[in-house]
This record gives C-alpha cells, sequence and structure tokens, in this order.
C-alpha cells in the first residue's frame, strides 16, 4: 500500500513549537523503513497520524486511495482495524488476557471471520513467533523478548497492509532486541507489509530499508541504503 | 514524620485522590452515610433513654427507696399508717400518684401527671414556679380540686398561664383543670422534658378516682439503713408490696428496651461495614493500580514503613473526611431517627418524655472514632499488599492478577470455614437476651462468602465468556475475559456489591415476612366486631382504663352477644418486665381465636383453663422465660405467690416484653378488681356495629371519651402501628439501597477508570466507539449481576439469620418467612440499572479515550 | 404573741415562693371565728383543740438540769392553723383544714451548741392532728398529751431527743383583760392566751447523741384567735421570766414600722402565790444592752436587756445563755431567735435570779423586707 503525506504538520494547543512542520514524506507498498530522531523530534507523533489515531492540524495523508482526514471516525477505526498493526515499546498486551486471547484479539474484533478460524489464524500467528506453547499463559508469566513477539504476532495476525511500529527494542536487551527485530522484519517481508519503525538505535535502523532522520518536526534527511 | 514523607503523602496519595475525584467521593459518601446511620441510631437512643432516665431520676428526686406493689399497680394507702415507725428512724416517706393524661387539645400529647403531697414534698423534689400564681388566692390554692402546677413546656404548647382552664383526656373521660401556676424548668419541672401537671395528692386521687389508693411511697433513707429498712418494712407491710431502690425502675425500662436499641445499632453497624468494603475496595484497587509506581518508589528507596503509612494516611484522609461528612449529616438524621425510635418505644414499651436532641459530644467522638477506624482497619489488607511490593515490580506489571488466582482456592477454604462458624453461631442461644451469635452468624456469612468470591468467580466467569459471547458477542467474551483477568478486582468488587445489596435484601426480606404474618395473624385473632378503649389510650397505651359503670352499661346494650373485659397491666416476672392481661376467656372460648404455637384449636385450650388457676402465655413470654405447655408458673399476688399452669402459648406480635394472660375468675381471686383496659366486643348476628357504636356512644356519660374501632379499622390500625414501628427499619432499608448502589457505582467506576489503559490498547487495535462503549457496559452489567445474585443469596441467609435467629431470640416472635418476590425483583432491577449506569461514565471516557496518552503514559 | 405570724409567714412563703396577703371577699376562703372579750376559759377543756379559730399554738419552752450539773434548754411548739379554702378534698387523710407545724428546739448550755427542728404536716393518715377533745398533739413523732394534770412531751430527731413528764403545778394564768390579749386596736386583734407559768418537770432527754436524766422547770402558752395582726408590725420581743422566787413574768412588745412599740404590747406579772397582774406597755422599760449577729442570716438580734418594772420594783438583767439560738430556718426563708437566757438582779431591794426564754422575731432581714 502507497502512503503519501504532504505538508503534514501537527500543532499540540498546549505547545508552541510545531511537533511536525510542513512534511513531505511517502512510503512504498512493501517498503521497510525506520524514522530516526531524538526525542521529541515527532517520531510517535507522526507514527499516530499515519495509523489514524491522532488527527494533523494540516496537510494530507493519502494511504492507497483514501484520504485520512476525510475519512470520518468510523471509517478511520475500520480502516485502523482492517489494514493496521501496532507494535509498542512496552508491548502493551493485555495484562488481562492470555497470549492466546491477545493475538486473536484484533480478529475478533474485525470479526470478520468465524471462531474455528479465528483460532486457527491465531495460532498461525504463534506458530509463526514460536509462542504457540505459551497460548495460554498471561503475559506477566513471559519474559520481555517473548512479550514482544506476543505483540508482533497480534500486530500482524489480521494480516494488515501497514504495519506501524514504535521503538520495538526499545525495552528490550541488545540479544532480545536483534531477535525481535529478525523476526519482525522477516514476517513483513514474508506478508509484504509495509512497515514504519520509529526508533533511537542505528542497529535497529540499520536493518531498514530506508532511513528516514528528524529533528523538530522536520525531515533531516531520506537515505536508502 | 519525616519531610519526605509529606512530600511523598502530598504528591503521591494526596494528588491521586483529587485526580480521582469521583471515586473519592463516592468512598467519603460510603463511609459518611455508614457513619451517619450509626451516630443517629446512638444518638436517638441514648437521647431517648437519658431523657426517660433523667425523668425518671427528676420523680425520684432525693428519694432513695420506693415502696410499691409488685404488679406495679396503685395500692391502698393504709400502707402509710404502718410506715410509722420510719419517723423514730428520722425517715420521711411521703406518697406519690403517678399518672398518665393525654392533651385533650392536639397535639394530644401524652402528660405525665404527678400526685405529691404538696405539703411535704420539698424535702424530695425541688420545684419552683417560673410564673406568680394568680395574686387573688392564697398560697393554698394548690390544694384546691384541680388546681395543678403545669410545666413550662406544656404551658408553652398549649398558651397556658395562671388562671387558664386545660382539658385532659383521664381515662376514659375528659376533664378540666385549673393552672395555678407555671412550673419552673427545673426539678419536678422537667419531669417528663416538662409535659408534666404537679397536683396535690388528694386532688390527684379525685381527678383520676383512685379512691384511697397511691402509687408509690418515696422515702429518703440514708444508705447505710436501706436494708435494714427494706426488710423492716416488708415484715410489717402486705406481701403485695415491695420496698426498691428509685434506680431499678430506670434499669427495668432499660432491659425492656435493650432488645430493641441492641438490635437497632446492630443493624446500623452494618451501614458501616458496607462502608468498609467500600474502603477495601477502594484502596486495594488504588493499589493494584500503582503497583508499577510503588514498585518505583521502593527502588528509589522508599521503605516499606513508609510505603505502610502512606496508605494508611490515605485512608485517614478518606476516612476522617467520611466520618466528618457522616457525623454533620448524622446529626441531620437523628432528628427522624429519634421520632421513629421515640415513637416505636412509646407505642411499645415506655411512655417516653418529649426529647430534643442532646449534644453529646461522646457519641460525636464514638462515631468518628468508629468510621476512621474501620476506614483504617480496611485498609491494613490493601496496605499490607502495597508494602509486600518488591522494587523489581518497577519493570513488571500485571503480576498481582496471578497472585489472587493462586490464592483462590486457599480463600476458598478460609470462606468454607467462616461458613461452618457461621452455621454454629446460628445455633447457639441468646447472651442475656442479645442475640450476639446471631449477628456474628450474620458477619461470619458475609465475610465467608466474600471470600469464597473469587473461586467461585474464576469459574463463572469463563463460563460467562462463553455464554455471552453466544448472543451478546465478541465485546461480551472481551468484558467476561477482562474481569477473569483482573480476578483480584474483580472480586473485590462483587463482594462489596454483594455486601450491600445483602443488607438490602436481608432487610427486605425480614419486614416482608414480618409483616405478612403480622397481616395473618390480625386476620385470624382478631374476630370481635368492636374494640373499645378508653380515649387516653390512644396516645399511650398505659394511660388509662375504663371506668366499672361505663363497662356495665354497655354489657347491657342489647345488640351485644358479649363483652371480654380485658385488664392489662405491666408486672414482673422473674424480675424481667413483662404484662399480666385478665380477660374473660369464655368470651374468648365461644367467639375468639387465638393461635396457638402447637397448633392446637383455640376454643380447645381455652376451654382447658375455665374456672382453674390456669394461664396462656405469649410465645416471646415462654421464649424469654423458656416455659413450655404444662410448666408451673409462679406469680406475685397481693398476698403472697401462688402457681399457675401454662395451658398453651399463643402467638402474639403485639408485645415482645410477654403476655401472660389469666382467667378472670383466677385474676379476681388472686389480685384486687381493677378497671378493664380495652373492651373486645362481640355482636348478635345481623347487627350493623356502626349502630352499636351509636349506642355505646348514647350510653356514655358527657364528658366520656372513648375510642371505638371496627373490626376492620383495627386492623388497619394494627398494620398502621406495626409500620410506624418499624419506620426506623424502613429508613434504615432505604438507607441500606442507597449504600448498595453507591458501593456499585463506585466500585464499577474504579474497575473501569483502571483499565483506561487497556482500552487505550484496544482502541489501537481497531476497537470502534460503539465496541468499546459496549465492552465496558457489559462489563459493569456482568459486575452487577454478579453483585447482585451473590447479594441475593447473602441476603436470603442474612434473612433467615434475622427472622429464624436475630429476632426470634431477641423479640420471640416466630415470623413467616415470606419473600417480597415484587420487591426483590424491582431492586434487582433498580441494581442492575444503576449498574449499567455507574457504567455509562466511564463508557462515554473510554469510547473518547486520547489511545496515544493513555498507552503511553509510562 | 410568740412566733405566731413567723409560723403562718413560714408556711405561706413555703407554699408559694412568693408573699401573700389575705385579702377578704374571696368566695375560696373560709371565715372563722374572731378573739373578742368576754370569753370564759373553761380548765382543762380549753387546753383542747380549737377549731373554729384560725390559729392556735401550744408552746413549751424549759430549763433542764442534769444530775451532773450540766444545764439545757429546750423548745417544743406545736401549732395549727387552718387552711382558708372551701373547694378541697373534703374527707380522708388529704383534707386541708388544718395543716401543723412544729418546732423543737434544743440548747447545750455547757457546750454552747443549738439544736432545732421544723416539721410542717397535713393530716395525713397518722402525719398531724390536735385532738378537739383534750390535750393531745402530734406531728408525726413528736407529741404532747395531757395526762392526769400532766403534760407528756416527746420529740426527736437524728441525735437529739426528749421526753419529759411536765406537771401542772399551779392553776393557769389567763392574760391580758376579759379573756383576750389584744394584739392591736381593732376588734378581733386578739388572742385567747393563757399560760402554765411554772411547770416542775422531769425526764431524759438525748443532747448531742449523749444521754441525760433531767429535771427543771417549763413554761407553758395555749394561745388561740383568728386576726391578730396589722401591717405596721414588723416583729415583737417575747420574754417569759422564772425567778427563784418562785415568780414569773411574761412581756411582750410589738414593735412598729415607725420604730416604736404598739400601745397594746403588754405583759403579765404571776406573783408566787399565784396571783396575777396585767401589766400595760407604760408599766414596764426593756433596753437592749448587746447585740449578736448570726452568721447564718446576717441578721443583728439583741442579746442581753435591761427591764425594768419601778411598780415593783423589779431591775432585771437578762443574757442568753448561748448566743447563737437562732432558729434558722432553711426553706421557710424566715428565721426568728428563741433562746434560753439567765437572769440576775432585784426585786423588792433583793436580789433575784433566774432563767427567761425570749423570743425574738422580725430581725430577720428578708422577714422585714416581706412584711
Amino acid at each position: 500500500m502507497h502512503i503519501r503525506i504532504e505538508n503534514l504538520s501537527k500543532q499540540y494547543e498546549e505547545h508552541h513549537v510545531k511537533a511536525l512542520n510542513e512534511l513531505n514524506l511517502s512510503f512504498e507498498k512493501g517498503e521497510f523503513v525506520a524514522i530516526m530522531g531524538p526525542s521529541g523530534c515527532g517520531k510517535s507523533t507522526l507514527l499516530n497520524i499515519i495509523a489514524g489515531i491522532d488527527r494533523q492540524s494540516s496537510g494530507r495523508i493519502f494511504i492507497g486511495e483514501h484520504e485520512l482526514s476525510a475519512m470520518s471516525e468510523n471509517a478511520l477505526t475500520e480502516m485502523r482495524r482492517d489494514n493496521i498493526g501496532f507494535i509498542f515499546q512496552f508491548f502493551n498486551l493485555l495484562s488481562t488476557l492470555t497470549v492466546y486471547e491477545n493475538v486473536a484479539l484484533p480478529l475478533e474484533l474485525a470479526a470478520k471471520c468465524g471462531a474455528a478460524e479465528i483460532k486457527k489464524r491465531a495460532m498461525e500467528m504463534l506458530e509463526k513467533v514460536s509462542l504457540a506453547a505459551r497460548h495460554d499463559f498471561y503475559p506477566s508469566q513471559l519474559s520481555g523478548g517473548e512479550m514482544q513477539r506476543v505483540a508482533i504476532a497480534r500486530a500482524l495476525v489480521n494480516n494488515p497492509q501497514l504495519i506501524v511500529a514504535d521503538e520495538p527494542t526499545g525495552n528490550l536487551d541488545t540479544e532480545n532486541g536483534e531477535q525481535v527485530l529478525e523476526l519482525f522484519r522477516k514476517l513483513c517481508r514474508e506478508g509484504m507489509h509495509t512497515a514504519i519503525m520509529a526508533t533511537h538505535s542505528q542497529e535497529a535502523a540499520n536493518c531498514a530499508d530506508r532511513i528516514v532522520r528528524m529533528k523538530d518536526g522536520r525531515i533531516l534527511e531520506s537515505s536508502i541504503k | 514524620m519525616s519531610r519526605v514523607f509529606f512530600i511523598l503523602l502530598h504528591r503521591f496519595i494526596l494528588r491521586e485522590l483529587l485526580k480521582n475525584r469521583v471515586r473519592s467521593l463516592l468512598t467519603v459518601l460510603g463511609i459518611a452515610l455508614g457513619v451517619a446511620v450509626m451516630l443517629a441510631i446512638n444518638l436517638a437512643n441514648t437521647t431517648a433513654l437519658n431523657k426517660f432516665q433523667e425523668s425518671l431520676d427528676l420523680i425520684s428526686g432525693k428519694t432513695t427507696l420506693s415502696l410499691k406493689a409488685r404488679t406495679d399497680a396503685d395500692f391502698d394507702q393504709a400502707a402509710l399508717a404502718r410506715m410509722s415507725m420510719l419517723w423514730e428512724q428520722g425517715i420521711k416517706f411521703t406518697p406519690v400518684i403517678e399518672q398518665l393524661a393525654v392533651s385533650a387539645a392536639a397535639p394530644h400529647e401524652v402528660i405525665q401527671v404527678l400526685g405529691l403531697d404538696m405539703l411535704a414534698d420539698r424535702d424530695f423534689r425541688s420545684q419552683s414556679l417560673s410564673s406568680a400564681k394568680s395574686s387573688d388566692y392564697s398560697g393554698f390554692d394548690i390544694f384546691r380540686l384541680r388546681h395543678a402546677y403545669v410545666g413550662s413546656s406544656l404551658a408553652s404548647k398549649y398558651g397556658l398561664k395562671s388562671g387558664d382552664s386545660f382539658e385532659l383526656l383521664i381515662n376514659d373521660r375528659q376533664e378540666k383543670i385549673i393552672v395555678q401556676a407555671v412550673l419552673a424548668d427545673e426539678g419536678v419541672g422537667r419531669v417528663f422534658s416538662g409535659n408534666v401537671i404537679v397536683m396535690d395528692i388528694g386532688c390527684a386521687q379525685e381527678l383520676f378516682s383512685m379512691k384511697e389508693r397511691i402509687s408509690r411511697v418515696d422515702m429518703i433513707c440514708p444508705e447505710e439503713k436501706i436494708a435494714y429498712i427494706s426488710s423492716a418494712l416488708e415484715k410489717v407491710l402486705p406481701s403485695g408490696l415491695v420496698v426498691e431502690r428509685p434506680s431499678r425502675r430506670g434499669a427495668q425500662v432499660e432491659k425492656m428496651l435493650r432488645s430493641f436499641q441492641y438490635n437497632l445499632t446492630a443493624l446500623s453497624l452494618i451501614a458501616l461495614l458496607v462502608g468498609m468494603f467500600l474502603i477495601y475496595n477502594t484502596m486495594s484497587i488504588g493499589i493494584i493500580r500503582r503497583r508499577w509506581q510503588i514498585g518505583t518508589l521502593r527502588a528509589l528507596g522508599v521503605s516499606g514503613p513508609m510505603i505502610f503509612r502512606l496508605f494508611c494516611c490515605e485512608a485517614l484522609i478518606l476516612g476522617s473526611c467520611g466520618a466528618a461528612l457522616g457525623v454533620l449529616t448524622g446529626w441531620g438524621f437523628a432528628r427522624y431517627a429519634l421520632v421513629a425510635v421515640s415513637r416505636t418505644v412509646q407505642s411499645h414499651y415506655a411512655d417516653l418524655p418529649p426529647s430534643e436532641l442532646v449534644w453529646q459530644p461522646q457519641i460525636f467522638v464514638l462515631a468518628f472514632g468508629l468510621g476512621l477506624f474501620l476506614t483504617v482497619l480496611a485498609a491494613m489488607g490493601p496496605a499490607q499488599e502495597a508494602v509486600a511490593i518488591p522494587p523489581a515490580e518497577a519493570a513488571r506489571r500485571a503480576s498481582y492478577e496471578m497472585k489472587i488466582l493462586g490464592l483462590a482456592p486457599r480463600l476458598a477454604l478460609l470462606g468454607l470455614l467462616l461458613l461452618f462458624l457461621s452455621v454454629l453461631a446460628a445455633f447457639q442461644p441468646a447472651i442475656a437476651g442479645f442475640p450476639f451469635f446471631g449477628y456474628a452468624a450474620a458477619a461470619l456469612a458475609v465475610f465467608g462468602t466474600a471470600a469464597l468470591t473469587p473461586i467461585c468467580l474464576d469459574s463463572s466467569l469463563k463460563a460467562l465468556a462463553r455464554f455471552l459471547a453466544g448472543f451478546l458477542g465478541m465485546e461480551a467474551r472481551l468484558a467476561a475475559l477482562s474481569l477473569h483477568g483482573a480476578l483480584g478486582r474483580t472480586s473485590v468488587t462483587v463482594a462489596s456489591l454483594m455486601v450491600g445489596i445483602s443488607m438490602m435484601v436481608s432487610l427486605a426480606v425480614m419486614i416482608g415476612s414480618f409483616r405478612h404474618t403480622v397481616i395473618t395473624w390480625v386476620g385470624q385473632t382478631l374476630k370481635a366486631d368492636l374494640w373499645l378503649e378508653p380515649a387516653s389510650r390512644a396516645a399511650s397505651r398505659r394511660a388509662g382504663n375504663l371506668s366499672y359503670e361505663l363497662v356495665e352499661r354497655i354489657r347491657q346494650i342489647k345488640e351485644i352477644a358479649a363483652v371480654d373485659a380485658f385488664i392489662e397491666f405491666p408486672i414482673e416476672y422473674e424480675n424481667e418486665p413483662c404484662n399480666l392481661g385478665a380477660g374473660e376467656l369464655d368470651v374468648m372460648e365461644k367467639f375468639g381465636n387465638l393461635m396457638f404455637v402447637n397448633g392446637e384449636q383455640s376454643s380447645k385450650v381455652l376451654s382447658r383453663i375455665r374456672g382453674k388457676d390456669s394461664v396462656i402465655i405469649s410465645e416471646s413470654f415462654a421464649l424469654k422465660h423458656h416455659k413450655r405447655s404444662g410448666d408451673t408458673l409462679f406469680l406475685d399476688s397481693l398476698s403472697g405467690k401462688f402457681p399457675v399452669k401454662v395451658e398453651g402459648i399463643y402467638y402474639d406480635y403485639a408485645s415482645d416484653t410477654g403476655f401472660i394472660v389469666l382467667p378472670r375468675e383466677s385474676f379476681l381471686k388472686h389480685f384486687e378488681e381493677r378497671p378493664a383496659t380495652t373492651l373486645a366486643i362481640f355482636l348478635k348476628s345481623g347487627v350493623s356495629a356502626e349502630a352499636v357504636r351509636q349506642s355505646i356512644f348514647a350510653a356514655m356519660p358527657a364528658n366520656g371519651r372513648l375510642n371505638i374501632r371496627t373490626n376492620k379499622e383495627l386492623k388497619e390500625e394494627v398494620l398502621r402501628v406495626f409500620d410506624n414501628t418499624f419506620s426506623i427499619t424502613y429508613a434504615l432499608h432505604a438507607i441500606s439501597i442507597v449504600v448498595a448502589i453507591l458501593g456499585v457505582m463506585n466500585a464499577l467506576f474504579a474497575l473501569t477508570m483502571e483499565s483506561r489503559k487497556d482500552l487505550g490498547i484496544i482502541k489501537y487495535l481497531g476497537a470502534s466507539e460503539l465496541q468499546m462503549k459496549k465492552l465496558v457496559l457489559i462489563q459493569a452489567g456482568i459486575l452487577g449481576t454478579l453483585g447482585n445474585a451473590g447479594g441475593l443469596l447473602v441476603g436470603s441467609v442474612l434473612s433467615l439469620l434475622l427472622i429464624h435467629v436475630i429476632n426470634k431470640q431477641s423479640f420471640g416472635w416466630t415470623i413467616q418467612l415470606d419473600l417480597p418476590f415484587d420487591f426483590l425483583l424491582e431492586s434487582f432491577a433498580l441494581i442492575f440499572f444503576c449498574s449499567l449506569l455507574a457504567g455509562v461514565i466511564p463508557a462515554r471516557l473510554a469510547a473518547k479515550t486520547p489511545a496515544p496518552e493513555v498507552v503511553r503514559s509510562e | 404573741m410568740r412566733n405566731f405570724l413567723c409560723a403562718l409567714l413560714a408556711l405561706i412563703c413555703f407554699l408559694s415562693g412568693a408573699p401573700a396577703s389575705f385579702a377578704d371577699g374571696i368566695p375560696a376562703l373560709k371565715k372563722y371565728a374572731p378573739a373578742l372579750p368576754g370569753y370564759k376559759f373553761r380548765f382543762p377543756d380549753d387546753h383542747r383543740s380549737h377549731n373554729n379559730f384560725k390559729t392556735e399554738w401550744w408552746y413549751y419552752t424549759g430549763h433542764l438540769n442534769s444530775k451532773d450539773g450540766k444545764e439545757f434548754g429546750f423548745e417544743l411548739t406545736f401549732f395549727r392553723s387552718a387552711v382558708p379554702i372551701q373547694d378541697g378534698v373534703k374527707s380522708g387523710p388529704w383534707r386541708m383544714d388544718n395543716i401543723y407545724m412544729t418546732h423543737f428546739a434544743l440548747t447545750d448550755v455547757q457546750q454552747k451548741r443549738f439544736f432545732h427542728k421544723e416539721k410542717l404536716c397535713r393530716p395525713g393518715l397518722t402525719n398531724a392532728g390536735a385532738d378537739q377533745l383534750e390535750l393531745n398533739l402530734r406531728t408525726e413523732n413528736w407529741t404532747a398529751a395531757r395526762k392526769d394534770n400532766a403534760h407528756y412531751l416527746s420529740a426527736s430527731d437524728g441525735d437529739c431527743a426528749i421526753k419529759l413528764r411536765l406537771e401542772e403545778s399551779r392553776n393557769p394564768v389567763i392574760h391580758g383583760q376579759n379573756g383576750v390579749s389584744q394584739k392591736a386596736s381593732c376588734l378581733g386583734c386578739a388572742s385567747h392566751y393563757y399560760s402554765f407559768s411554772r411547770m416542775p418537770l422531769k425526764g431524759e432527754i438525748i443532747s448531742f447523741g449523749k444521754k441525760y436524766e433531767v429535771e427543771g422547770i417549763a413554761w407553758m402558752d395555749h394561745e388561740f384567735g383568728s386576726n391578730q395582726l396589722t401591717s405596721e408590725q414588723i416583729g415583737w420581743d417575747w420574754y417569759s421570766i422564772q425567778l427563784n422566787d418562785n415568780s414569773e413574768l411574761m412581756l411582750y412588745l410589738m414593735r412598729l414600722k415607725n420604730g416604736k412599740f404598739d400601745p397594746n404590747s403588754s405583759g403579765t406579772i404571776v406573783y408566787a402565790d399565784g396571783k396575777t397582774k396585767h401589766l400595760n406597755l407604760n408599766a414596764y422599760v426593756v433596753d437592749t444592752t448587746s447585740f449578736w449577729k448570726s452568721s447564718k442570716t446576717g441578721a443583728v438580734y439583741p442579746s442581753a436587756w435591761r427591764i425594768k418594772i419601778d411598780d415593783e420594783k423589779i431591775d432585771l438583767k437578762i443574757e442568753a445563755l448561748v448566743s447563737d439560738q437562732e432558729l434558722a430556718s432553711d426553706r421557710s426563708a424566715i428565721s426568728y431567735w428563741e433562746g434560753s437566757c439567765k437572769v440576775s438582779g432585784s426585786k423588792q431591794g433583793k436580789p433575784v435570779a433566774g432563767r427567761a426564754y425570749v423570743e425574738l422575731t422580725g430581725y430577720d432581714k428578708e422577714f422585714k423586707q416581706k412584711i
């Protein structure tokens, strides 16, 4: 899915400085892009706006044919549910649900397939992140790396076209971080998912197809490896 | 305390409380209500009793010893002539007449009338006049017939001044007195809160037509001579008279009221108990939510005891706000509680002087302290949990929920143990007439079921998830699963709902059953066509009787088939107050119908008594004194004790002090004849009750005043009295509903607010607003339903305890269990609705949750 | 005069807490027979209670000596006062036709101690009464009765008691003139008044817990009337003097608001042979030579006197044996002084000595205000 950003600005009411300032950017289908920059440079804001969780102050975003700002809240939700997967720095698994239930949740929310189908797909996804054996564990019983693998499984389970990952390795040690990143990248490739990953880490960014550097809400450079 | 403590208190506790304003407020309200109810009832109880005691003390004055009839009746003044030996001992004594009259003008208030020897009484009681007497007369005017001093409150209520006349209902007549002067508000003038009339003893005898009879002889006897004098007097006086300390009267009344007051206090404590659950709920959810923060604080070097102190302080803050608010509102409630308590005591136990609330600091301190103490106590558990959080928790999340699941079986075992103990307690007898074990059983049942909640929820929530997913969709499944995942919080929430609802249910069932039982009883036992009592009895059950002449005249009315002239007066049996009744049991046998405990036919039992020294006793008497049919009682007559055989035990819901009923012939054999207090009139068939009522009025002297009720009117009256009696329980019931609803709202609000982050994540995962609203509402619904179900269950258990253990042991009444289905259904719906309502705000908030903020909040 | 007014006022004030005046013409009030000149005393019949008169009292005072030389004084006074209401209880013990007040006092001269007590009773079942046939008086357990020319007195309270037998050693002395002792100028403002001025007595007493056998002489007054006072009179001083020459003297002075004595004040001298002589106010002079102030009531009472009767060549010094013989009332708020005194001086040029009882009323401040 092609994503195009035109003159995107975001101004939070309570801040003077613009979080995003006249941004222009585009992502190709299947591309794996890392967005780098210091804290507060606007990475997360950009990701949230692309994912339809937050709204821009001005400018336009096209996801495929659709222009996001023209979409209703319901349409946005639907779009997010069907086309976008999320991965967070702090995993954000639902602590009250088991591993399996966490992974199955997006499918259930979408309500597009029956229970058997959901179970099949969720378990398949868990197989892919090698956690099928732990499907009835609660998140608190897992290690950090395992939790992030569950989060990846959850993000990918409904086969979204775009995956947004905000510092997915930020809370993991190097070894675990590498493993998770490797898995993430592999699965994105397999599924031809477009992936946008915000990160601090040069190592993490190095495995991306393209690195976009940001500072103070602007793009400094966009370099293809 | 260190500075750090206050910094932490401010940043970590106070801000948190302010941030969660709604929840803090609900919690504070819950505690406040508990404290308010307790305070109000205690204040009402003590005010009523203190006032009564104060009045008795004022009536006694300097009296240290009194001579009275064992039957509490009046007696022949000839006894005075046998007391002249006291003069040699330097002991003063004086006769007293104590009577009740009722103001003929509205408001028909009960007035204490004292007949004193106005020449000698100064030595016994202080009395002074606030207004000079009408100056025309000499100082001897108080000795003129119908002349009297009136208490100041009476004077102000009815606008009386010297020289005015004032109409009184005395027995079955209306009589006029002339106000000589108004008493100052001290000494005798404060008796019965100033609703008092003081006359010379001779004039009082004439006014009450109690020829040559007196109520008491008061003596001022030095302490060291009391034993000697008592025995010396009892030797020379008839055995029907007894010498006792005046304090005994107060003690007897206190005894009589004990059950009623203790039970009221116990019921009021239930509201506090529910308040405790609220606190526990709020605190534990707050602590669960802040585990990460607590872990961080610990990691930063804050000590365990400091954490403990911080949370205790949080409880202290909530508790003191709640208790303070409770004390204030309690003062407001107390006025109504006092009215209700007074009304009940008035109609069932003793004539209470009108009383106004008196600021009693000790009760305020007690209520405040108890509220605070229970709050902190309830917070101890959660605070201990907080201390146990290891510093490493800073890096982890959600481990607590697992712990409770592990603990569930152990908690369940504990719960079973408590329930077992509850069952044991339920079968224990009362201690000194108070169902201590009954209340213990109730508390054990509540805590036991609370401890069983986690294990029950563990399975039921899983089942619900499957079941609800079927027709409410995946949101329902998710809702149930989330609740299951947060089993700790869910358990606390459901348990506190359950406690609140169970209190409501149990009271509803108890009152409903009682009312139903009384209706049935009234329907079966009240058979007479007309009931007649002196007008003064309308205001006080202890005021007045019917003159012999009138009763005779009524007997002559030809439309009347039979009359049962019932005599009723208080006596003591084995030092416990009760009532003696004497009736024409042959009339009862033929026309009436009593319900006997063993199911025997009324006429059969009564026929056995005919002409014998046998009695029937009320159920409450039987239970209080452990008497059965066939047992022998020994009653005090004027000439000593005489034995009577118990021939039957009958149901009676009119009095919990108990009744012994003798046939009239036997009564006359052992006691002095006395006028009847009520008449049950049976008409010849085909005669109109209304017509006979008119003939009775016609037979009455011009100043005669009677209440005549038809069968239907009396039945209505009985229910009116019942509802009056239970007005305080109704109020408690209403409050229990409010507390239950507060509990529901607080718990749900807390739970949904605490899961905001999860909701944020779900939003990221693509949940629509509708889905999120639905999720939260279903969660609320599930909690409401589970709390309701549990509450119904526990409530049923509690109502069984109330009916079969607590009520029976306290009052000696058998109540037939009768479930008020309509009410239960309504309240179930109400609670369910409130649960949903409590979910609406969080649901809205959830739908509007700015996901990035909540999710990134850490 | 004795302390009739005192008793009455005490009673009324006790009952009402305020002074009350006896206005005529109120239908509720009963009428009583006035004490009019021409009354013929008949003894022993007149010892009884005369219920057609409003007030009446029997008044015993005396000087007692124990075998071990201790000296005592006593007072036992029975008052009857008719209650002037008509619509009260008519019969039975609670009727209010008369009320009875009794004062009992005992003076222990050596110990300088004074005991006094008051009883106020209605008839009751056995509480109080005065027989209308013979001298038989009772208020509770304080009694006086006459039998075979002897009077038997009995009273006890706490640690003081008397049980005495008094003999009528000579005929009663009738005071005043023509059967009346005038108290004020108006008609009927008088009483019928007689005394036994010397009654040898024997008996036993308990004085502050100690029992003594005693002998001595007593004085008995009996007076009855209906309306004896005017509002000008603020109090009176009364003296009963028994001299060792077997003569006695009774004097009273009615004090007026204007500081003078009422001209109706009078006295009676009883000679050793039993003959008597009426004394008008101008026949005797009483000078107060000393005062005593009560710490209880603040009243200042005379406590020593000089009495001169020139016609009889009597010149007597009278001194209170104990200063505090004040009957300070705790409830009537009316107090008076009535005490045993010693007498010395000369009569007809010969030295005489003796004992006296003196009554002083109207010195209490409150009493003055109230009157």
